[in-house]
Order: C-alpha cells, then structure tokens, then sequence
C-alpha cells in the first residue's frame, strides 16, 4: 500500500476550564490511505471537530494538542507555522461548515486563488494562477463568467464549492471535511457530495468526512469511526457498522436516526457525561442497556468480534475481561425507548 | 382549567374529526425591498408567500416541508399574525384572522403557541423556568403567582421533566439542549392552546433526543387533543410525524397530499428530487440512481417564469416557461464543460453576458459578429444542446444585434393527480391564474 494520507496516533485535546481540563478527545488512532473517505461520526460534544481542529493546529485560545498527526509523513502537531502554511493547501485541503467565514469578502473570487497559489508557487505567473483557478472552479460548476464576482455575489452552495476548488487547485493529498454540507438544503448537500466523491475517485485523494449525519457516511465514506465522549467506540466499514453494529452505542445511534423508513421512534436514555470527570470504566456505561457490573472498572480495550471492525466493548472477547456466559447478547434486544 | 378538562373538551371534540381548524386560503406575504442604487428607490417585492392554501382538520398533523427559502418559515408566521398577511384568509374556527387587530388578536393568542427551532434563542435566560414557563399566564393573567407555580410543576411534569422541584428554580443554560425544547413546549402548550405551529422543532437537537421529543410531541397531541402544524426541512421527520404534507418551492405549494401518497408514489418532480436526494443510512443503497435537479433555489425577489422549478427540473420540458434568463444560465453552464478555448470563441460571439439585455420573452444580444453568434445559436438549438431552445420561437438578426425570443409558458396550477395536489405541466397543462393577470 502506499504511503498513508494522515496517520494520527495518540491523539488527545484538551480545553482548559475553570474546573479543570475538558479532554475533547482522549487517545485516538486513525490512518485515511489515498483514494479512502474515512467517516467520523458522533453526536455534538463527541470530540468530532475537536480532532478536526487538532490535525491542522487550528485551535481556539486555550487548547492543547498531544500526541501524533502526520499529514503526508510530516508532523503536524508541534508543527511552526510556516510549516504548517505549506502543508495547508499543499497536502491538505481544509473545507468547514460556513465557507463565507473562510472567504474575504473585499476579494474577487479571481484573487483569492492567486493569492493562495503563488503563496505556496510563488513562481506562478498572475495569469497562470487564473487560468488554474478558473479550471477549479469550472470542475465545480463555477462558469468562468463568474470568476471575478465576490464572495457575497454567489449563493451558500456556490460558496462551498468555491471553497472546495480553492482547496484542491494545488492537488492536495487529503481532504478534511468538517461538516461540510450541514448548512447546505438537501439538494445542494447530494451535489456538494457528489463533488467530493468524484475527486476521491479521480484524482486519489483522502478524505476524512467529520459529520453528525449517519446517512452522509453510508452513502460516501470506505470506512468510519464512531466517536463518543471523547474516544472512538467502533470502527470498521461501512458495511460492517451499518449493518451489523456491535458497540452498544452504535446500535442506539443507529436506531435513533429518523430515516425515510422508519416506522418506529428509538433514542438512547440519558446525556453525555461531563468530560471534566468522565465516569469511570466505559463512558457509555451509564447509559448502556447491556450494562454489566464490571463495565464501569476500566476503560475497556478494543475487541475485534469480526475482522477489521473494533468495538471497545465488553459484551466482546478481547476487551480485558472475561465474557460472562449470561451476558446479553447483542441483537437478542434493541436499545430502550 | 386542569388539563384534565382539556382532555374533556379534546375528547368531546374528538368525533369532529372532519372539522377544519384552519382554513389558510390563498395566503400572500410580500416583502418591499429597495434594490439597487440604480433603480431610483423604485419597490421590488419578495414574494416569499405567493398565493398559498390548505387547510387543518382538528386533530391532525399538517407538515409544511421546504428548503430554505422556500417562504416556509414566513407561511407560519404570517398563519399566526405575527407578520401581517399581504392578501389572502387565515380561518381560524371560522373567523378569519387576517383583517383583526392585534387588540382582538390577543384573546385568541392563548389558542394559537408557536414552538421554535432554537431552544436557545426562544428562552430568556435571566429568567428561571417557572417564571419563564409561566410567562403566558401572567401576560393572559389567567392565574395567580402561586397558581402559576401549580401549573408550571404540572406542565413540566407532563414533558418529561421530573420531579418537577428540582427544574423550577434552575435557569436555561442549567439544562441540556433536549431538556430545553421540553421548556419551549411546556410554554407553548402552559396556556392549552388548541393550535401549535411547531417550526423544526427538532432540528437543533441531536439524533438520540431528537426521537424523545418528537415522541412527547406525539403524544401532548393525543391527550391534549392539539393540531399542529409541523414545518420542517427533514423530510424523513416530516413522514414520520405529519398525517398530511404540503411540499413548498419558493413560495408556492408544488404538492399537497396524504403523507403516504406523497412518499410512496411522489408526482412532482420536485418531491422526488428531495426524496431521491436524501442520504440513507444503508450503504448498500449508495449507488442507486440519483436524478439531482441542477443549482439551488433561486432569489424569491426575482422567480423563474411559468413553473418556478423549471430550471432546476431534472424532467423539464417545453412548455415550463423558459425564460430569456434561462438562456444566459445555459451558456454559462455550458462553459464549465467545454475546453477553454472554445469558451473563449463563443465568449467573444456573445459579447459579455452583463451587456446583453434579457427579459422574459427574449435576449438581445448586442454583439460584435451577429451573423456568427446567431450561427452559433442556431446550432445549439438544432444539436437540441440544451431544453431552454425548445421554447426558442426565433433567433434573428435586428440590426447589429441578434434576438432570441421565446414563447408562451404558463405557470401550472395545483391539480387533482392519484389523490393529491399537483402543480406541473406533466400532468397535463391547467394554467394557474393569478390576481391582476
């Protein structure tokens, strides 16, 4: 296989509080192979966007980044910031739920990609790196009569996908995606979808998709991490999560999801706990409905109960703890009303 | 009054059940705006409602489904007078609302809540729950300070917020995003009103609380006897919830039906294209066929011609009402897809799109060689490269500028299809007639 787009190891970011450190995320392993869409999904407070954030040191005031994230082999976390200038746009396409806040509003559409080429080429002629945006923006739809327009003169779709040309005019190796259709009608979402699929395919690039949406990473993603309270609960393929669920949280989010099928109303008891003092053991425990008493005594590791899919469960040999023989079994009941 | 004697009134009411409650008939909610620096303070108009009508059986769950812009947001606003209707009737039990003053509107205020989106934004949150929760009561001044304590603790306990002691005395931002919505409903419903206007109320919330709330919705409606109606971008909530839909394209109902016979057998293209649009959380389902209409809605100040859809219609077809507009949208698309430099020659023909004058019936192009753009564009239109010339009447040379005119095409009244409304020309051609036309 070559070499990994992103390879994250230890990941951990923390918020300072006025009542101790908030731990967004807590020790997570993630790797996107070119030409791969990693889902990474969860519900708001999960630590989704925290770890966006994090893998390119685009943190608020405040907050801390440990561990490892190597975008194309070169370290991120740590990183100075020239180094960090040139992996943005070089390597890493960075696209967000508002492009109108990424977009300077006194700048025609023309300017922001000469400005942005010639700042990692800066050989590029002026006119060259017009002719390149305007290619971008074409590939999106964008019609070349447009390209001199400002910002504010194209609609929220048109926005993203200048956003998403400006991302990939230099031919980045990876794409993070941190909700990028969330404020987009369903309509736009499908096409802005589209968009990202097809450059995947074409020209090979990674992609890891932060979203809340299930239905966006069943219908884009190779393969997803489900993230809750801070730590990756589940990971495999598409098909593996969706279809055959093991974490217990997963299950729950699953039957939460009101889809075009659904004839009855599901949703997990409880909230998510306070990540100043997370509880002990499992941090679903409190809400699980296959709790068992030894859930709550360590962090359970992550069982493999099928090959390439990770469940931290104990319901699952491999977590750290012996299954009991009366253990309920996964399937044999839904998650309570 | 308890809520046990809104249960009797509900109950006794409940054989009524083909009893309209609200009966919105040809709704209209302009918006002046000043355009332009150019227009010399002339008024254009936002016709974000424009000539809207359904009605609401007691007891029943009407759901207004659109994208944003799609006027859905105004429509329900406007159906409880918190903005004042251009034209048209709210019947409201048989008194239309519309021509009423806010003095005699307020009585029925205590009959008609609205829920929002945003539980942040509708709670004050210098006050605490009860005084907030209890609010309406005291502006209606139907109930004493300790009487309104009473019914807040009962109320709260209805939504799921119990023991009700311990959420009194707490503050909004105390309480989680789910447990908040719970307070938005247990305001709007503290006065038993008899109609709720539930404006996405779940949207703001996550996926696990979001079936919670819906649920409790669900069932306030039963036992309390509560009509809703439900307006919602999601149209998956939208069939779980609702009894009937009506879906809404730029201010205007496209489609009207029962909820299964709009999900299960859609007849407008527009319906379709958001069901097909939908992701669905079974990937074995991710290569099925999408027909994705092009673009987005447009601008409510200016609409498409004929059927507003026409030119995102993924099953447009000659008579939707092309436009001259519809033209230079054409070209533009067409240039993404062509090398440069053909872009380049056909950019020169045409002359700047800015310069050319366009308007319903036709484009005039000021150009520099008319004999080769009008060559131009009359091998577009025999390649048949583009729906748009099918309506193309003529494309003449006037001087030194070439002239495309289109013809008629009329905007398609709702009609009666497989037992729901319709408005599209597949389905026949009813021209739809308006005021002043």
């Amino acid at each position: 296989m070559s070499e990994t787009a992103l390879d994250v190891r230890d990941l951990r970011v923390a918020y300072r509080t006025a009542r101790g450190p908030l731990w967004a995320v807590d020790g997570v392993d993630l790797q996107v192979h070119p030409g791969e869409s990693l889902g990474l999904v969860g519900e708001s407070g999960c630590g989704k966007s925290s770890l966006g954030r994090a893998l390119m040191e685009l943190m608020p005031p405040g907050g801390v980044v440990r561990g490892s994230a190597r975008i194309a082999g070169q370290e991120v976390v740590g990183a100075s910031g020239s180094a960090l200038r040139h992996l943005r746009g070089e390597e890493v396409a960075l696209i967000f739920q508002e492009p109108m806040s990424r977009l300077n509003p006194l700048m025609r559409v023309s300017d922001h990609f000469v400005e942005a080429i010639r700042a990692h080429r800066p050989k590029v002629a002026k006119e060259k790196a017009r002719s390149m945006g305007r290619e971008a923006l074409a590939q999106m739809g964008i019609p070349p009569t447009r390209v001199d327009n400002y910002p504010h003169e194209f609609s929220g779709g048109m926005r993203q996908r200048i956003m998403i040309a400006m991302g990939i005019v230099l031919r980045p190796r990876l794409i993070i995606a941190d909700e990028p259709t969330t404020s987009l009608d369903v309509i736009v979402e499908a096409q802005i979808l589209d968009i990202l699929d097809r450059l995947r395919r074409d020209e090979q690039m990674g992609m890891i998709l932060i979203t809340h949406n299930l239905g966006i990473v069943a219908e884009t993603c190779d393969r997803v991490l489900v993230m809750y309270a801070g730590k990756v609960v589940e990971q495999g393929t598409v098909e593996q999560v969706f279809n055959t669920p093991k974490h217990p949280y997963t299950r729950g989010l699953m039957a939460s999801t009101i889809s075009l099928e659904t004839t009855e109303l599901h949703s997990i008891d409880g909230y998510p706990p306070d990540l100043v003092s997370p509880p002990p053991g499992c941090r679903f425990a409190p809400r699980c409905p296959y709790r068992m008493d030894h859930c709550t005594d360590a962090v359970p590791e992550y069982a493999e109960p099928e090959p390439g899919q990770l469940a931290a469960c104990y319901l699952y040999p491999g977590a750290g703890a012996p299954v009991p023989d009366d253990a309920p079994q996964p399937g044999s009941m839904e998650p309570s009303r | 009054m308890s809520t046990d004697a809104v249960q009797a009134s509900a109950a006794s009411a409940g054989g009524a059940d083909d009893e309209v409650v609200l009966d919105v008939v040809d709704l209209h909610m302009h918006f002046p705006v000043r355009t332009g620096l150019f227009s010399r303070g002339s008024q254009d108009v936002v016709r974000a409602v424009d000539g809207v009508s359904f009605g609401i059986r007691r007891g029943e769950v009407f759901g207004l489904v659109g994208e944003s812009g799609s006027g859905k947001t105004t429509l329900g606003r406007s159906v409880l007078k918190l903005a004042t209707p251009t034209s048209g009737q709210v019947w409201y039990n048989d008194r239309d609302l519309v021509p009423l003053s806010e003095r005699e509107m307020r009585p029925l205020r205590r009959q008609l809540a609205l829920i929002f989106q945003d539980p942040n934004a509708s709670l004050n949150p210098a006050m605490t729950i009860v005084q907030g929760v209890g609010h309406p009561l005291r502006i209606h001044g139907v109930a004493s300070r300790s009487q309104v304590r009473e019914r807040v603790a009962e109320m709260l306990e209805r939504v799921g917020l119990s023991p009700p002691e311990t959420f009194l005395d707490k503050y909004p931002e105390d309480l989680s995003g789910g447990q908040k919505q719970r307070v938005v409903i247990a305001r709007a419903l503290i006065t038993e009103p008899e109609l709720v206007v539930a404006d996405e109320p779940v949207a703001a919330l996550d996926m696990s609380v979001r079936a919670r709330v819906l649920e409790l919705m669900l069932d306030l409606q039963r036992d309390l006897g509560l009509t809703y109606l439900f307006i919602t971008h999601d149209l998956a909530t939208a069939r779980f919830v609702c009894d009937r839909i009506g879906i809404l394209y730029l201010g205007n109902l496209v489609e009207q039906g029962t909820a299964e016979a709009l999900f299960d057998n859609p007849q407008h293209p527009y319906t379709r294209s958001l069901l097909e649009a939908i992701p669905l959380p079974d990937p074995s389902r991710r290569d099925r066929d999408k027909r994705l209409p092009v673009g987005e809605m447009p601008d409510a100040l200016h609409p498409p011609a004929g059927c507003r859809f026409h030119p995102r219609c993924p099953e447009r077809f000659e008579p939707c009402g092309w436009e001259g507009r519809d033209l230079v949208d054409f070209l533009e698309q067409r240039w993404t897809e062509v090398p440069p430099e053909t872009f380049e020659e056909e950019l020169a023909l045409t002359g700047p799109l800015e310069a050319a004058d366009v308007s319903r019936y036709e484009v005039r192009f000021p150009a520099g060689d008319p004999d080769g753009l009008r060559e131009l564009l009359l091998r577009l239109r025999s390649e048949e490269a583009g729906v748009v010339f099918s309506a193309v009447e003529a494309v003449e040379r006037d001087g030194g500028d070439v002239l495309v005119r289109f013809g008629e095409g009329p905007e398609p009244a709702l009609q009666p299809v497989e037992g729901r409304q319709v408005a599209c020309h597949l389905h026949g051609i009813v021209p739809r007639r308006r005021e002043g036309q």
